[in-house]
């Protein structure tokens, strides 16, 4: 069951092409986006959050289009969105910020105490519940931000980066969430962390140049790449080739 | 709307201290327009003209840091009707500052009293709200800034058309064409705001 497409996609800042003739077809499950810096990892995870508007492409989330007024507004009711740095309101403790989120997604009303409260446990946050934010380290940011990302259940899950500041143990607990979530949501993780596709993910995808070059599996990934490929690890190298690949194949 | 969602958006937003500046404000444009218009070597409600001038320019001013939340990117991944909110948040923070302001010039209105405080504020909010749509919250105040302070140093109290038009910030209360653009400056800065949201800070990210 597709509940992201994505057709022909281009984005571009100024003259700069960014995303071009982009397609992606997205399921339940942990989809990892891998990339250099600047392969549009982030243009395309803000496109998928709706705030950013592409120059052309068809884009459907969750069965909605995104440039028809009532259909962005159902999907964004059904989105988590955590930024790669996100900012965040000092003086709001974390109870209060997942809260304030949990309004703005439109969730009802009587459901939101609890809700909140769950999400803040599955980040590990209970405890810090009544702190404000300004008093968490970047660590407890970075969860609680994951706390606002799904404190609606959302159907579609986008996180850039969510393990950059987290410690080992953290980074654990998240990928376990991860695969929790992903039973039944498209979640989208873009990260530069190899290893963090491997433990959690059920997909993965390879943008380079502003291109999708490669999606398959964690193990089909892990296949492309050979003992001469640089890399620390299978998948390392499987995605060396992959880049390698990309760039010497003509456009 | 909710009550619970209404707090938590003017908490986020910096509500509380627009409220407390704005009341400091308040307090000094009384006490500074009431004590130039009793100096006698003043020209009796002439004097106020640098409280009309200055006082909307930096009661507006705080709005600036309301235009936008701490987290472009997150608020506007979420379903609020945003441009309904835009518009409301604009109009609450305008009647707030003229219904202020103008307390302190109701002794004598005319001239340069409550209604050119009433004028100045929408004029003032027009440029901070379309800077904000065109610059980004951050340097909202700029163009505002710098538009006021210099046409107050600058313009003419009572010149030509075209000087009652350009300088409308210093003009007396009963010159319309001053009137007609800070209307317009209200009305073309507030829906380029609710239209297009602030500007995002780092939209290349």
């Amino acid at each position: 069951m597709t509940t992201v497409s994505v057709e022909g996609l281009r984005v571009s800042y100024g003259k700069r092409v960014v995303l071009d003739g982009l397609d992606l077809e997205l399921g339940p499950g942990v989809h990892g986006l891998l990339g250099p810096n600047g392969a549009g990892k982030t243009t395309l995870t803000r496109v998928l959050a709706t705030v950013l508007r592409p120059d052309r492409g068809d884009v459907r989330l969750l069965g909605h289009r995104i440039d028809d007024h009532s259909g962005l507004r159902q999907a964004r009711r059904r989105l988590g969105y955590l930024p790669q740095t996100f900012g965040f309101y000092p003086r709001f403790t974390v109870r209060e910020f997942v809260e304030y989120f949990a309004w703005l997604k439109e969730m009802p009303p009587a459901r939101i105490p609890l809700a909140v409260d769950r999400a803040i446990e599955r980040v590990g946050l209970l405890d810090r519940a009544d702190d404000r934010m300004k008093q968490l380290s970047g660590g407890m940011l970075r969860r609680a931000g994951i706390a606002q990302a799904i404190v609606n259940d959302p159907r579609l899950l986008l996180l850039d980066e969510p393990t950059a500041g987290l410690d080992p143990e953290q980074r654990v607990q998240f990928r376990a969430l991860l695969r929790e979530v992903g039973l039944d949501v498209v979640v989208l993780v873009s990260t530069h962390l190899v290893e963090d596709v491997v433990a959690a993910c059920t997909r993965v995808s390879v943008v380079d140049g502003g291109r999708l070059v490669f999606t398959g599996l964690p193990d089909e990934l892990i296949g492309t790449g050979g003992d001469s490929d640089s890399g620390d690890s299978p998948i390392e190298r499987g995605y060396t080739a992959v880049l390698r690949g990309a760039r010497t194949a003509p456009r | 709307m909710s009550r619970r969602l209404l707090a938590l958006h003017l908490s986020a937003r910096g509500g509380p201290a627009f409220a407390a500046s704005l009341t400091v404000i308040t307090l000094l444009a009384w006490a500074g327009g009431s004590w130039l218009a009793s100096r006698p070597y003043f020209d009796g409600p002439a004097a106020r003209i640098p409280v009309v001038a200055l006082a909307p320019l930096l009661a507006v001013l705080l709005i600036g840091p309301t235009l936008n939340g701490a987290d472009e990117d997150l608020e506007r991944s979420t379903p609020l009707p945003w441009r309904t909110w835009r518009a409301g948040h604009i109009l609450l923070a305008a009647l707030a500052i003229a219904a202020a302001l103008s307390l302190t010039g109701l002794h004598k209105p005319h001239v340069f009293g409550a209604y050119a405080l009433i004028r100045n504020t929408l004029g003032c909010v027009g440029l901070l709200t379309g800077a904000a749509a065109l610059l980004g919250a951050r340097l909202a105040w700029l163009p505002a800034f710098i538009y006021i302070t210099a046409v107050y140093a600058a313009a003419p109290r009572h010149g030509n058309t075209a000087a009652t038009i350009w300088a409308w910030p210093v003009q007396p209360s009963s010159s319309g064409a001053s009137w007609t653009v800070a209307t317009g400056l209200f009305i073309l800065g507030t829906a380029s705001y609710m239209t297009y949201g602030s500007r995002p800070r780092d939209p290349v990210r």
